[in-house]
């Protein structure tokens, strides 16, 4: 039931009905509850088991913390509730990759390595769920929070339907205590609410659905297109990305702030970022928050030197990387990131001691300061994306036709063909080009009034009537321009 | 803003959006004549199509049912020459037996033809049937709540079922495709690539129906080569593999299609069932699902007194070849198959003219008495 899909409107109107209509306060927390139990159930019903056996430990947990002094008991106490968490992460995501890559590495030894897989299905949402509770405990732990005694409530914060399949990452310092407030309805609320479900699903089924028409045949046989197709696709494909995660993040902001509830925002123009630092504090804000908080700085953080800073870094991309899949082409991925993060560290310090631009710089200068780290961060960004594209082929069954060295193969020779020009006799060819810089000219635009109204400017308040006039042309080309595919999103396979 | 001018404003944006959709809609009602020549669903082999040709003519002796691989396997004229029978060729793509039993309720309730012959295949009769695509567009309410409570969720039918009655009062949604093509023509200037897909698109969609409702892509030169050149480009097989699936004797696609069978019994139609064989690649490849299927179909057709024509273990000489790609014959292989079918027939008797349930006293085979 993925949030563009007439299923899912049937289902939030169903749910927003009956939520507003409970007069009881426990009942806008058991019904919730139980329409996310059926969200969930909707891929998998024997899944929902998972989700809440992962609630019930960590919430023993809490319960066990508060009443636990001694630092070894509350060490293992710990230790119990992120071991189960990645315990459940460690078999149904990456037990199948390392008994894989055990098998290569026995293989490669020149013994017989007859390793079976698991086959485990995945079950949806796991990535997400799994961090969520896993930050209480350790929130709890740290003495941040205060254990709830509702585990009701609780299992509410873990499985609210929103944000349970794809994020954003919620800490429970941030939504248990609204779970505590008595909502209002408010058409403020759901004005808004109307307005960013309208932008997540244009971001979705206008512009990621479309691109992705292009992006596939090229990224499926890299070698047939030529130079400059490549690089249309590569920008394309970061535009699909984009559109696609952070439609999804918008639409379940939306749905949870008609329901009365606040999620934190997940993107921020992360296009616009000026250096890698800029990049994470703009894309998938909830991940590389909870990786800063609950990875990097119990690493060391900064402040260990510079060395040490650089390991951690890498840790930390490495490890954030191998948290979208478990392929080595995603660990590829987050390393050149964590290569990309120690070079701008570097070329910080050396730019700051020698840089004479200051604030009273004219303009030009100072735009002029920022516009080369700004295309180098983007191109650096977009060539790391095709490595995060380029994953072992699967049929629709799951079956992997394609081995991880090929698909890694498929990524070099991606990237080195943007450099080197190809010598393709009969080539493919991309058709639409026009419509799909089109597309990209309308993401960044909408990137562009996301910063505008980021930094404080007004947002655009156009008379009602020519408001209302707008809204009815923008439905109608959502609904003539949307892509006849219906895709998954991108991140539900996290 | 005080929250009366706020609420004032936003009753006046709701009022204005609604109006201009409605505004929209009505200007998309007035196309309505130009946007439906480029409506898919007239492509020949989709949904509506070929039933809706048939029940603007005359019913015919015989018709044909089964999915794609029906539509490029039973050729219409060679039961007609064999038979002396007029045969219509009612197979459309991407349905299995929920969709033929909804098309037969459709079709037969009031104008029945004689004899029925269904096209069928192993990759219809998978444990995992569920309702699809074609379905969206043809079950009703009941048939939708039916699928749901038979074969769990179906996810591919629900939302396209949600879609269709939303088209029902919605113009703009249920034209969203064919504005679209119509806009691109209208703009050729600016976007000849696309304004050239659509006029092709239209040019394809508003041929005339074939009067037998027959056609093969490869012999209206609209695709060319074959499975034996797909496979040395190593395309195909990696495709069709996604769709071997497991046998389960007590499957609803099994119950389904009995209940077709009984369907077309009790409104006195003589059924024929014949098995279309695949590829011999794909043959290997399902070595282990094809032959129970086969049999548990031969046990139902014995069943309800069906005759089973088995074209799977036919002395009929195929190759990879004669197939366009896993699944769907070649258009001389299609003649073969249907002569053997009609052959087949022919010796346990039926004839042209007369009640093929009589005609068991018939030694021939292709005369007509």
């Amino acid at each position: 039931m993925i949030f563009s899909s007439w299923v899912f409107a049937v289902f939030l109107a169903v749910v927003f009905s009956a939520y507003w209509a409970l007069p009881l306060r426990r009942g806008r927390h058991i019904f919730p509850l139980l329409a996310s139990y059926a969200f969930y159930m909707s891929w998998n019903a024997w899944l929902v088991v998972l989700i809440v056996g992962s609630t019930l430990l960590d919430y023993c947990v809490g319960r066990a913390l508060e009443v636990s002094e001694r630092p070894r008991r509350r060490k293992a106490l710990l230790a119990l509730s992120v071991a189960g968490n990645l315990g459940i992460l460690g078999v149904f995501k990456y037990a199948d990759f390392f008994i894989v890559s055990l098998r290569g590495l026995v293989r490669a030894a020149g013994y017989d390595g007859n390793l079976d897989t698991l086959g485990l299905i995945l079950p949806i949402g796991i990535s997400f769920y799994t961090f969520q509770t896993m930050s209480y405990t350790i929130d709890v732990y740290r003495r941040r929070i205060e254990p709830t005694h509702n585990l009701l409530e609780f299992a509410l914060f873990v499985a609210f339907f929103p944000q349970l399949v794809a994020g954003p990452i919620v800490k429970a310092r941030e939504f248990l205590p609204q779970l505590a407030e008595r909502k209002r309805f408010e058409w403020g609320r759901i004005e808004t609410g109307v307005v960013l479900f309208m932008v997540g699903l244009t971001k979705k089924i206008l512009i990621a659905d479309n691109l992705a028409l292009l992006v596939d045949p090229v990224f499926a046989d890299p070698a047939s297109f030529v130079t400059r197709d490549l690089w249309i696709a590569m920008f394309c494909y970061g535009g699909q990305i984009y559109c696609d995660f952070s439609g999804y993040s918008d639409m379940a902001i939306a749905v949870a702030g008609v329901l009365g509830y606040d999620l934190p925002r997940n993107f921020a123009s992360p296009y616009l970022a000026v250096g890698m630092s800029d990049f994470w504090r703009r894309w998938h804000i909830s991940l590389s928050t909870w990786l800063r908080d609950y990875l990097y700085i119990p690493l060391g953080g900064s402040r260990g030197g510079r060395l040490l800073t650089y390991r951690n870094l890498m840790i930390t991309m490495l490890l954030g990387g191998l948290w979208h899949g478990a392929s080595w082409t995603f660990v590829i991925w987050g390393g050149l990131h964590g290569l990309a993060l120690i070079v701008c560290k570097l070329w910080t310090g050396i730019r700051d001691k020698s840089d004479r631009t200051g604030p009273d710089a004219p303009l030009f200068a100072r735009a002029a300061r920022s516009f080369l780290p700004w295309c180098l961060t983007l191109l650096t960004i977009h060539v790391a994306w095709v490595f995060f594209r380029c994953q072992p082929m699967t049929l629709s069954d799951g079956v992997t036709v394609e081995s991880t060295s090929a698909a890694l193969a498929r990524a070099g020779s991606f990237v080195k063909h943007l450099f080197v020009p190809t010598t393709v006799e009969a080539p493919s060819w991309i058709p639409d080009k026009p419509a799909m810089l089109a597309l990209l000219c309308l993401m960044g635009a909408m990137q562009l009034y996301n910063e505008w109204t980021r930094r404080g400017r007004p947002r655009l308040v156009l008379p009602a009537p020519i408001a209302g006039v707008s809204y009815a042309a923008w439905i109608v080309a959502l609904v003539i321009f949307s892509a006849d595919n219906v895709t998954p999103f991108i991140y539900f396979q996290f | 803003m005080p929250p009366s001018n706020a609420n004032h404003r936003r009753v006046i944006i709701v009022a204005t959006t609604v109006l201009g959709l409605v505004a929209v809609d009505r200007l998309v009602v007035s196309l309505d004549p130009e946007l439906a020549s480029y409506d898919t669903r007239l492509n020949l082999h989709a949904f509506y199509r070929k039933p809706a040709a048939l029940r603007e003519r005359p019913m015919p002796d015989v018709v044909l049912m089964g999915s794609s691989r029906a539509a490029l396997a039973l050729v219409p004229d060679v039961f007609e020459a064999g038979t002396g029978m007029t045969t219509y060729n009612a197979a459309v793509a991407s349905s299995q037996t929920g969709e033929w039993q909804a098309l037969a309720r459709r079709l037969f309730s009031e104008r029945r033809p004689q004899l029925v012959v269904i096209g069928v295949n192993a990759g219809e009769f998978w444990s995992n049937y569920a309702p699809r695509n074609g379905a969206a567009f043809l079950f009703d309410f009941g048939e939708l709540s039916e699928a749901c409570l038979r074969e769990g969720r179906c996810p591919m039918l629900i939302g396209p079922y949600i879609a269709r009655r939303i088209g029902d009062f919605w113009a703009t949604f249920h034209r969203r495709h064919e504005l679209k093509m119509y806009g691109f023509e209208r703009f050729a200037r600016f976007l000849p690539e696309h304004a050239e897909r659509s006029r092709s698109q239209r040019r394809r969609l508003n041929r005339p129906t074939p009067r037998d409702g027959y056609e093969h892509p490869a012999a209206a030169g609209r695709h060319a080569g074959n499975l034996q050149y797909a496979m040395g480009a190593g395309v195909l097989g990696a495709r069709d593999r996604e769709q071997a699936g497991r046998f389960d004797a007590d499957a609803t696609a099994f119950a389904r299609f009995d209940e077709l069978i009984v369907f077309l019994r009790d409104a006195g139609i003589e059924v024929i069932v014949a098995y279309l064989p695949n590829s011999p690649v794909t043959e290997h490849r399902w070595l282990g699902v094809e032959p129970p299927i086969i049999e548990n179909l031969h046990r139902l057709c014995r069943a309800r007194e069906v005759r089973f024509v088995n074209c799977y273990d036919a002395p009929l000489a195929r190759s990879n070849r004669e197939y366009m790609d896993e699944v769907h014959v070649g258009p001389e292989l299609g003649r073969r198959i249907s002569a053997y079918i009609v052959d087949q027939t022919g010796r346990s008797g039926f004839a042209s003219g007369g009640d093929p349930r009589i005609a068991g006293t018939l030694t021939g085979g292709l005369e007509a008495p």
